[in-house]
């Protein structure tokens, strides 16, 4: 069996991958097969059904023929009003989320100012002409177009190639254009590759932009504006391949452009799986992981990338970085993987990474527990970590992302008066100071065998009971998860509608985290109406993540911005307070999104002066010719 | 210009209609709440401060240096605790609104407050916690906060006072229950005591289920002047806002202006050093007959709310995140800042003080005492007003009622200061007690005697002077003459703003500003014209710029003859106490005085003599050192001596000062 592996491995190495953009509607009907629910079950199914097709990514090179250009996911999948009965529903079959969705205008409607009639539609498209041109180093097209790596110039794939997922690069996308995007992508095939690929841009001086899912929200990718020479966006895509398992150690070794879905697909396979699961898992790569120190759901049991990672090999200027074995731990001065995690595309491309492997969980089963109130919900948390009986994720939401969550309910299912009535039924006499107003709920994924589950679950809920909680069933915590996958795609549709919707987050101590919540949502509705917001915002908070000492905090907030002429510069004034108050409460730039260019201008504050010569000092001998220029970080 | 009336209401108003039980047991209705309120008994409270882990810190560190059991000092805590907290309940305080609705009609005319302050605080008061911060001239200060915001159906405060007050039985216990909570008056460096008293103030701050109340001044201010802030409190409501505890704190000034100051005798004799009884209920009791006067009406003007975190704007709160919250940390510029706050609360208080129309008598007044005809006053203060009113002072004064009556009114509420002869000529009371009584003012104790009567009225001839200070400042900047540089004139105006921290507390950091303003005012009311070199006194300002002159002379007058003694008497190098040389330089005072040969009673304030002290030692003219006895200073002839040619430069001094260099046994104790 192993050797049959190891055969398959090699084959894959020698075997050079269809061109999927000579046949698109081939990618298209194989992709549609692919049933998508949410990320964690979304492993499941896909390990069935890939047995059938398991050939070649998931995602074409040609993105846009499956994802939005413009937008969030997947083209077929998205939120739209029906004309006629004006309700909300889901279109598209991916997700477990679909059809009409009766109860989620009436909590759009919270929203103040909110009007679904008004419209703010985007760009349909952006004509190629209208894209900018690419600066062509001809030394360097000459010598990478001889080498027969794949390559395109083509102008969409390159605008598709020039931004993340921040607000400003949507509405840069829906209502304008970009400066400067990458002007040639190439899609090495494997580590070699990208070691040829980069001696080529050392050799010409060309700028180097590498690119994995693209889901980032820093404007990591961004093509700096002032970049003049020639910007190859380096897109890891093609590099999907599991190159070893090896059952014994419990270890992988992967390519790095392996996307999440994928990686737990390939790897379920063998009964392993990586549990690594960030929100993004869908859309974004293992090499994207690295470089931004990127955090999953089930850290609790699986732990972050970095307890995750074992090896790591980057390629930079200078050559190869990687270490010599592949142990869990060693003593030899400072860790080496601490300069790559986190170094965000600027000193060099991971190609390949070895993750520490686990045999697949036997039993996955979702709950949750409703508190009458954030601050009782707080204290459960944190009790939990106290304990460190956390189950895989723990994720407490405040009272208005329980009631966004609830709103998405479908038709079959009354809207959310009837889970108090459920509760009702289960507790006649405890429902008392439950308020609909203030109540909260805790999500929780528990994952193990049979038994370990249903320990878990009895001391979990134990201590939910001694801070006042009640256990509230397996659908609203599932419920719960399916709603940060819906989250992403909400955005698009409210812009539609001339609604600003972004999320950020920080990691704080404990003995801060409700201060942290509050203080945060108090200074955004103030700058809101500082800066002439005409309505006020909607805001929620939810502790995503829990530790020994302290918590992840994710906000959203929305609001309606018809009437600002400038509501991306508004916007970014609004955001810059947000992280103002959240560093001056005590809390980090960032848990897991990292820095990019975006949070850039906090960096030094954040690191002290001699840290930020540190990282300049690896930087300038690492890549004295600024070949990774995509100017992150510092 | 708009009267008092116009844009505030009489709150007595209804008492004198309704009836006083129905108004306390009236149901309070929407009564604003802090939006992120929480409710806890005052026993809660307690427990949360001893169980906080800022106590616990500061415990283990004074167990482990002072050897003692963390049991025995967390006793400690707990009796300090049961000795400050506050027992707030609404059945004593509803029987406490009859009797001071009743009280409250009997003593004054009118207690004016303006509706739209109240507005504004009571829109803020969901937003964040509230500090009330008003000026400080009397005991019923509190009382009359609370009655106030009960009259609104405002959250009722907490209110820091002084330890002394439990220390009257029953009334302490009142106080108590009305909310008011006890800090000792000097626990400088007992960390015990910081600890429990911080903790418990942040605890009810970021409650907040009633505001707070404190005075930035710390204590009664017994001159009519502003004191210079104390900014422990203050500090300890800043520290939440600095560490993310609350969103914000709001601040708002409140300028408290009394037509007359119930207590203003015992003022006047603390000012010459007469003790003040301690403040026991028999003592009060004894002021009963206070129900017999007449103390006018009371302005209270809520000012603007302030915003803590405006304020605080410029400083990077993030250093705070690397020790634990509960260690106490302000970093020198937040303490700065913190200054700069309270100067600012000062400013706007300063900035809307009423002024009554006996305050202008009493400016008047005093600048030729024993002097003036009806006549001639009315005519003087009726020029007053309209001249002050330029400057932005708001003057208490009734339209369409004529000066003279307005006068008399005034006259008829201060009786015993003043007497109006048939002949129309108006003098000073000899003594405040019998103002009949006739006092020989060529002996020391008759000077005085008599000399508490112009205390009195310089108490309130300090509104004016407090809220003219700046232009009084740059008067006296001209010394004497018609003309001066721009470069001169804020050459010799810094050196009377240093001179005079302790007298006029103003905002360092605002001082150029704070010319500059003024000057441009002065020049637009046309008291002063100006080019790009010279400023120069007009024909109309020479009235304006005299009055300002001799408003503020006296005080300049009193460091000079301060300069006088200490270049007459050089101190033992081990230093003499301060108590002591303010005490010895008054009598000699009061001694030239009564020689006849100085005519100004008012320098006799041993507030003024020490402020000049301190001012001294601020300049670095004294060193002061501390000792088992209080502070102890030193000084040289010499450095003493340029301080007191420089101030001759403003102000006519006397050439006769022999009695300054005579040797000779000063009486300490002086009957009055």
């Amino acid at each position: 069996m192993a050797s049959n592996r190891r055969i398959d491995n090699i084959l894959g190495h020698l075997s050079t991958p269809p061109d999927q953009n000579k046949d698109g509607t081939c990618i298209h009907s194989q992709v549609n097969k692919l049933e998508k629910k949410n990320c964690s079950e979304l492993s499941d199914n896909m390990g069935k059904e890939s047995g059938v097709n398991g050939r070649g990514p998931r995602i074409p090179k040609r993105r846009q023929d499956l994802l939005k250009w413009n937008g969030w996911g997947f083209r077929d999948c998205k939120f739209v009003l029906d004309p006629v009965k004006e309700l909300v529903s889901f279109e598209g079959d991916r997700y477990q989320l679909r059809g009409p969705l009766p109860y989620f205008n009436t909590w759009l409607e919270t929203i103040e100012g909110v009007n679904l009639h008004a419209n703010r539609e985007a760009q349909p498209d952006i004509q190629a002409d209208k894209i900018p041109k690419p600066i062509i180093n001809d030394g360097f097209l000459e010598d990478i177009k001889r080498s027969g790596i794949s390559l395109t110039l083509d102008p969409h794939d390159r605008l598709f190639r020039a931004h993340g997922h921040t607000l400003h690069d949507l509405f840069t996308l829906r209502e304008g254009i970009f400066e400067r995007i990458p002007d040639i992508v190439i899609w090495p095939d494997c580590h070699d590759e990208v070691v040829r690929i980069v001696n080529m841009c050392v050799k010409h001086n060309v700028c180097i932009i590498p690119y994995g899912g693209g889901t980032n929200v820093t404007r990591a990718v961004e093509c700096p504006a002032n970049e003049s020479r020639m910007i190859v966006s380096l897109d890891t895509s093609q590099m999907n391949r599991i190159l070893w398992v090896d059952d014994k150690n419990l270890t992988a070794n992967i390519e790095a452009g392996i996307f999440g879905v994928d990686l737990e697909e390939k790897l379920s396979k063998y009964g392993l799986c990586s549990g690594h699961e960030p929100d993004s898992c869908e859309f974004s790569s293992l090499g994207g992981w690295v470089a931004t120190r990127a955090s999953g759901m089930k850290k609790n049991v699986y732990g972050n990338i970095e307890d995750i990672v074992v090896h790591i090999r980057m390629v930079t200027p200078q050559g190869v970085i990687e270490k010599n074995c592949q142990v869990p731990r060693m003593s030899t001065g400072p860790d080496l993987h601490h300069i790559i995690l986190g170094s965000e595309g600027t000193l060099g491309v991971v190609t390949e990474v070895t993750l520490r492997v686990r045999p697949l969980p036997p039993c996955r089963k979702y709950g949750s527990v409703v508190f009458p109130n954030f601050e009782q919900g707080v204290h459960f948390v944190r009790e939990v970590a106290r304990q460190r009986c956390a189950p895989a994720s723990i994720r407490l939401m405040d009272n208005v992302q329980f009631r966004f969550g609830m709103s998405l309910k479908p038709p079959s299912e009354s809207i959310w008066t009837s889970l108090v009535d459920s509760l009702k039924k289960v507790y006649v006499t405890k429902l008392k100071g439950f308020n609909p107003e203030t109540m909260v709920v805790t999500t929780l994924l528990f994952e193990g065998t049979k038994e370990e589950v249903a320990a878990q679950e009895k001391r979990v809920y134990s201590v939910a009971t001694r801070f006042g909680g009640l256990a509230s069933g397996e659908d609203n915590g599932q419920r719960g998860y399916m709603m940060t996958f819906a989250i992403a795609y909400i955005r698009d549709f409210a812009m539609d509608h001339y609604i600003i919707a972004e999320s950020f987050e920080t990691t704080v101590p404990w003995d801060r985290v409700l201060d942290v919540c509050r203080n945060v949502k108090e200074r955004i509705t103030k700058e809101c109406a500082a800066n002439g917001v005409p309505y006020a915002p909607i805001i929620m908070s939810r502790v995503t993540q829990t530790y020994d000492a302290g918590a992840c905090i994710y906000f959203y907030f929305a609001y309606m911005y018809k009437g600002i002429p400038n509501p991306v510069e508004v916007y970014e004034k609004i955001e810059t307070a947000a992280r103002d108050e959240i560093i001056s409460n005590g809390g980090s730039l960032s848990h897991h999104h990292g820095i990019g260019k975006h949070r850039k201008p906090f960096m030094k504050g954040t690191v002290s002066d001699v840290g930020m010569m540190a990282l300049r000092a690896v930087k300038d001998r690492l890549d004295p010719d600024n070949i990774f220029g995509n100017q992150n970080l510092m | 210009m708009a009267g008092i009336q116009d844009n505030h209401e009489d709150i007595l108003d209804p008492r004198r209609k309704g009836s006083d039980i129905r108004f306390a047991l009236q149901t309070l209705r929407g009564v604003p709440e802090y939006k992120y309120i929480n409710q806890q008994t005052p026993k809660e409270v307690k427990e949360q401060v001893l169980k906080s882990q800022r106590l616990r810190h500061v415990i283990e560190q004074l167990s482990s240096e002072k050897g003692l059991e963390e049991d025995v000092i967390y006793k400690e805590a707990d009796a300090i605790l049961e000795e400050m907290g506050h027992n707030l309940n609404m059945t004593t305080l509803r029987s406490l609104a009859t009797i001071f609705a009743n009280i409250f009609r009997q003593l004054f005319r009118h207690i004016y407050v303006n509706q739209s302050g109240i507005q504004k605080m009571r829109a803020l008061m969901k937003e964040s916690p509230v500090v009330l911060l008003p000026t400080h001239r009397s005991y019923l200060d509190f009382l009359l906060m609370s009655y106030i915001l009960f009259h609104y159906h405002l959250p009722l405060p907490f209110i820091a006072a002084g330890a002394d007050f439990m220390q009257m039985k029953f009334v302490g216990e009142i106080l108590r229950r009305c909310g008011g909570f006890f800090i000792r008056r000097s626990f400088g460096s007992d960390r015990l005591y910081w600890a429990v008293f911080t903790e418990y103030v942040q605890i009810n701050l970021t409650n907040s289920e009633g505001p707070l109340e404190f005075f930035v001044e710390g204590t009664r201010s017994r001159t009519g002047k502003f004191l210079s802030p104390k900014l422990g409190l203050l500090s300890v409501v800043a520290e939440p806002f600095l560490k993310g505890a609350v969103p914000d704190v709001t601040l708002v000034p409140i300028s408290i202006s009394y037509e007359r100051i119930v207590e203003e005798k015992l003022h006047a004799q603390e000012m010459l050093g007469i003790p003040k009884p301690k403040e026991s209920t028999s003592g009060l009791l004894k002021a009963r007959s206070i129900f017999q006067e007449d103390f006018g009406s009371i302005v209270v003007h809520f000012c603007d709310p302030i915003s803590l975190r405006d304020q605080m704007k410029s400083i990077d709160r993030s250093r705070h995140n690397l020790i634990p919250r509960f260690i106490f940390s302000a970093t020198p510029e937040e303490q700065r800042l913190i200054g700069s706050v309270a100067q600012d609360v000062q400013q706007v208080q300063r900035d809307h003080m009423i002024m009554s129309p006996w305050v202008l008598c009493a400016a008047c007044l005093l600048q030729r005492p024993d002097s003036y005809t009806l006549r001639e006053l009315t005519s003087q203060v009726a020029w007053l007003k309209d001249m002050i009113r330029q400057y932005g002072i708001q003057v208490d004064w009734p339209v369409g009622t004529g000066a003279q009556d307005i006068i008399h009114s005034a006259f008829k509420i201060h009786h015993s200061l003043v007497k109006q002869h048939k002949d129309g000529e108006i003098t000073f009371s000899r003594s405040l007690h019998s103002p009949n009584a006739s006092v020989d003012t060529s002996t020391r104790e008759g000077v005085l005697t008599h000399a508490a009567v112009h205390m009195d009225i310089a108490m309130y001839r300090n509104y004016l002077a407090a809220s003219l200070a700046v232009q009084g400042l740059v008067s006296l900047s001209f010394c004497g003459l018609d003309k001066c540089s721009q470069d001169e004139l804020y050459e010799q105006y810094q050196f009377l703003v240093k001179l005079f921290t302790e007298e006029f507390t103003s905002n360092p950091s605002h001082s150029k500003q704070k010319f500059d303003r003024t000057v441009s005012l002065l020049v637009a009311c046309g008291a002063l014209d100006h080019d790009r070199e010279e400023v120069r006194v007009t024909a109309k300002g020479e009235r304006e710029i005299a009055f300002f002159t001799d408003m503020m002379s006296p005080f300049l007058l009193g460091y000079w003859l301060v300069c006088q003694y200490l270049m007459a008497h050089p101190s033992s190098p081990q230093g003499v106490p301060i108590k002591q040389t303010a005490k010895d330089i008054q009598m000699r005072i009061a001694t030239i005085i009564s020689q006849g040969k100085l005519h100004h009673y008012e320098i006799l304030s041993l507030n003024l003599l020490t402020n000049a002290l301190t001012a001294l030692t601020h300049m670095g003219i004294l060193v002061r050192e501390k000792s088992d006895n209080g502070p102890l200073i030193s000084w040289s002839a010499e450095s003493v001596s340029r301080v007191a040619d420089k101030i001759s430069e403003f102000i006519q001094v006397p050439t006769d000062m022999t009695s300054f260099s005579q040797p000779g046994e000063v009486a300490l104790t002086a009957k009055l």
